[in-house]
């Protein structure tokens, strides 16, 4: 595998163990050193501190782009020329916003758990080891014994994420909804959709129970390949899999 | 005195404007750029988010979260998606389950986690870098979408 020099500079930026997998053995010192055309003023200049290549633009000039952020006129023309502003608001104007449609979703989610197969199918593993999707669901709402259940900024193209902290029996697991909302993209939170909110919830808490209870406590499957990368049919499969819910 | 200003502006409108077409697997260096720059590239979207996809590159390289301008991690950038893009987006977005693959060209900024770092908990990756568990060394905040289709 070719192992660019430009990447192993890189992973000397990091504090510890850098290796994204995608890059595989790069990281440790696997490049052929291979000659790349680099314009080092074409990066910005903390960057080439981290990375300490010994670069410089001439003259001392801050790279292009800093250059256009430290000016005046630049920075500002750069803004201009017709683009819209960005994707943001809460699409449904004085409807009621994050929090304050968790009690809907999550009761929705609870009667989801209802329908034939739902609750068995999705989070059959952890009901086996004594563990009640409606009872943790109900416990992450209220963010007690097993975590909570949060409103934050994610990245505009996801509608949540789920991440644990903690191990053994003091691992929580935290759901972070997004806040942003764009209704000309897609449904999002705070479209107000319970239906699809409380689906969105069962999709995280199948997430939260492997990661409470151990792998195989829910039918929803991790769904990034071992190297960080989305795992596209992962994200498929748990869409069927939460068929039974929705 | 006006024309200097002129000048010194339109060097500046110039190197941010400067755009030249690449192939998302063949980037290299140019992952480290602050240029704005126009890649030809697979996108995946899910509900946890939108990747640039470098599962079938030729040859190793490293996949980038998708990110709009002021997203959390993305850095200051000047400019901001216009309408349009997010029409063209639309389609192909999967806020609410389920996956899909578009074969795009788009425009806009790479950015690289500081410090990045690594480690395995349970099995999986995760970092202080980009994507749902921070896993993502790079990102790239999106400036336009020029052409988008499904593709596999």
């Amino acid at each position: 595998m070719d192992c660019p020099s430009w990447y192993s500079a890189l992973l000397n930026t990091g504090d510890g163990d850098p290796s994204p997998g995608d890059l595989g053995n790069c990281a440790n010192g696997g490049g052929d050193n291979t000659s790349m055309e680099f314009d080092p003023c074409s990066v910005s200049s903390e960057l080439l501190d981290q990375v300490g290549m010994g670069l410089s633009c001439d003259n001392g000039a801050l790279p292009p782009c800093e250059q256009a952020a430290s000016s005046g006129p630049c920075s500002g023309g750069a803004t201009s020329g017709g683009d819209a502003p960005p994707p943001s608001g809460t699409g449904s104007a004085g409807g009621p916003q994050n929090r304050a449609l968790l009690g809907a979703a999550v009761a929705q989610a609870l009667q989801d758990l209802l329908k034939p197969n739902c609750a068995q199918s999705v989070f059959g593993g952890g009901v086996a080891k004594g563990y009640d999707p409606a009872t943790i669901l109900t416990d992450m709402e209220n963010g007690t014994k097993y975590g909570s259940i949060q409103f934050g900024s994610v990245p505009s193209y996801a509608f949540a994420t789920e991440n644990s902290s903690g191990f053994l029996f003091w691992k929580k697991a935290t759901i972070t909804i997004n806040t942003f909302n764009d209704p000309s993209l897609g449904i999002y939170w705070n479209a107000g959709n319970t239906a699809v909110n409380g689906l969105a919830l069962l999709h995280e808490l199948g997430h939260a129970f492997n990661d409470l209870f151990g792998q195989g406590s829910s039918a929803i499957i991790f769904d990034a390949n071992p190297d960080g990368t989305p795992n596209l049919a992962a994200e498929n499969q748990n869409a069927q899999t939460l068929a039974p819910c929705n | 005195m006006q024309l200097a200003k002129l000048i010194a502006i339109a060097v500046c409108l110039a190197s941010v404007v400067q755009s030249q077409s690449f192939d998302f697997c063949d980037l290299g260096a140019k992952l480290l750029s602050s240029d704005v720059v126009i890649v030809r590239v697979r996108l995946g979207f899910t509900m946890h988010g939108a990747y640039l996809l470098s599962d079938r590159c030729a040859h190793k390289a490293p996949a980038a979260a998708l990110l709009s301008p002021h997203d959390p991690g993305a850095p200051d950038v000047p400019f901001e998606i216009d309408r349009e893009s997010l029409e063209r987006l639309k389609p192909f977005v999967r806020l609410n389950g389920g996956a899909s693959v578009a074969c795009a060209i788009v425009s806009g900024v790479f950015t690289t986690a500081k410090s990045f770092t690594t480690y395995r908990a349970d099995g999986q990756l995760h970092g202080n870098g980009f994507g749902p568990q921070g896993a993502l060394q790079f990102a790239f905040v999106l400036r336009s979408v020029q052409t988008i289709t499904g593709c596999q």
